[in-house]
């Protein structure tokens, strides 16, 4: 944890609330990040972002800073994530048009529209995986955390969380075999 | 897919994500195996697409909405915390005054009309069972006001009638009883009594029972009379308030 970010730290657990301002300035973006890609919904992810914030506040001082004060965020972030797909039972599709325009600058309208529909098929596949491998996969291939920092979002151990990322890798590849393929034709 | 090959594809699955070429020795397993060569091409395009989908949009700022949450939430706790002591002080009030109200002192007059009691000399049978021809302090409740005495001069003594011994019980609240009375003291005290004579012509036929009350001890004792055709069964029975027979006779 940064000097900065460790004092400012101690002063929000003293009750001041500009510290804590500057906390959420800090992390905010990182938060929303983690919670849209957990849940691919742009409305669902403000919502986690701004309880996870809350929920730090009001348990700052059980934080022991004896992990990094992000890490901590992120793994009240990916708590209520995984509440918030539990309880709404959702697979969340963000629109093709945004895929399009994301693409649109780059490449034909044909090819464009393919590779929209191909990352929509990611985002299906990645919702009807089993949660905790789809957060596995957010935190290491999209996000590029180290095994240690996960293993600490996720409360496992860093050979679990190894064995169980492969065995994730494994299920996305066999459940996108059919649209890579499809792609390469 | 054999174990080594499953190694295999997470080392490029891996390398690809970190940009990097996979080492030598995994390069020439990928060349040999078919499988591993397929996993590698499908790794690499299913790599690509999340990248893709790992971008974010733009999102709303949320800090205000947060400050504001935290400060409304204090001062709601400030609220609750005033609302609950003013709710205490309340109930606290209430409660005072309610026993107020209900502990005033009872009048004189009422507490005298309501403690009366009649005390009667102890005659009969069990006069003559206690062994002792001085009456005791007995209370007799207003139970059963058409309770009538029985002669002494008619009781018969015979084997059934003697005293039983009592049967030790286990008091149900522990609590300091007082000394018994030295004249009980000699033998065990009576309890349950059964006594039997024969009913002469001209006693009316009639039955009745009447309970008396001990103040002194706290000892109960109900007397049935059941008059049949041609005798008297008188039965005694003692016990302390509230508590079961020790003994029962016939």
């Amino acid at each position: 944890m940064s000097e900065s970010c460790e004092k400012l730290v101690e002063s929000a657990k003293k009750g001041d609330v500009e510290a804590f301002d500057k906390l959420v300035f800090l992390h905010q973006d990182q938060v929303y990040a983690l919670a849209y890609r957990i849940l691919g919904n742009a409305e669902d992810s403000a919502d986690v972002q701004q309880e996870t914030f809350i929920h730090a506040w009001r348990n700052l001082r059980k934080f022991r800073q004896e992990a990094q004060f992000s890490t901590w965020l992120h793994r009240i972030s990916v708590n209520l994530c995984l509440s918030m797909r539990r309880r709404k039972g959702y697979m969340s599709q963000e629109s093709l048009v945004e895929e399009l325009h994301i693409q649109s600058a780059t490449l034909n309208p044909a090819a464009c529209h393919e590779r929209a529909e191909a990352l929509a098929a990611l985002r299906r596949v990645l919702a009807g995986m089993p949660t905790h491998y789809r957060v596995l996969l957010v935190l290491r291939d999209m996000e590029e955390r180290s095994f240690r920092e996960i293993a600490e979002v996720l409360g496992c151990s860093v050979a679990s969380a190894r064995t169980r990322l492969c065995k994730a890798r494994n299920m996305l590849r066999a459940r996108m075999r059919p649209y890579i393929m499809e792609e390469d034709r | 897919m054999k174990r080594e090959c499953k190694r295999i594809a997470d080392e490029i699955w891996e390398c690809a994500r970190a940009g990097q070429e996979p080492p030598v020795e995994v390069q020439k397993h990928v060349a040999d195996c078919p499988g591993c060569a397929q996993a590698a091409s499908e790794a690499g395009k299913v790599l690509e697409l999340m990248r893709e989908a790992s971008r974010v949009g733009a999102f709303a700022d949320c800090r205000p909405a947060v400050v504001a949450r935290i400060s409304g939430g204090r001062a709601r706790s400030r609220a609750v915390w005033a609302y609950a002591c003013a709710s205490a002080v309340l109930v606290g009030l209430l409660v005072g005054v309610f026993y107020i109200q209900h502990s005033r002192p009872v009048p004189k007059a009422a507490r005298e009309a309501a403690g009366q009691t009649v005390t009667l000399p102890v005659e009969g049978p069990m006069a003559d069972l206690k062994g002792s021809s001085e009456p005791s302090e007995m209370v007799q409740k207003h139970e059963d006001a058409g309770a009538r005495r029985i002669p002494p001069k008619r009781v018969e003594r015979t084997t059934a009638n003697r005293i039983r011994p009592v049967k030790k019980t286990t008091p149900i609240q522990a609590r300091e009883l007082p000394e018994p009375e030295p004249a009980l003291e000699k033998g065990a005290p009576a309890t349950a009594v059964a006594v039997t004579w024969t009913l002469s012509e001209s006693e009316p036929d009639d039955s009745y029972v009447s309970i008396y009350t001990d103040t002194e001890t706290g000892e109960r004792t109900i007397c049935r009379v059941e008059r049949s055709a041609d005798s008297v069964n008188i039965y005694l029975e003692s016990k302390p308030t509230g508590e079961k027979p020790p003994a029962e006779g016939v």
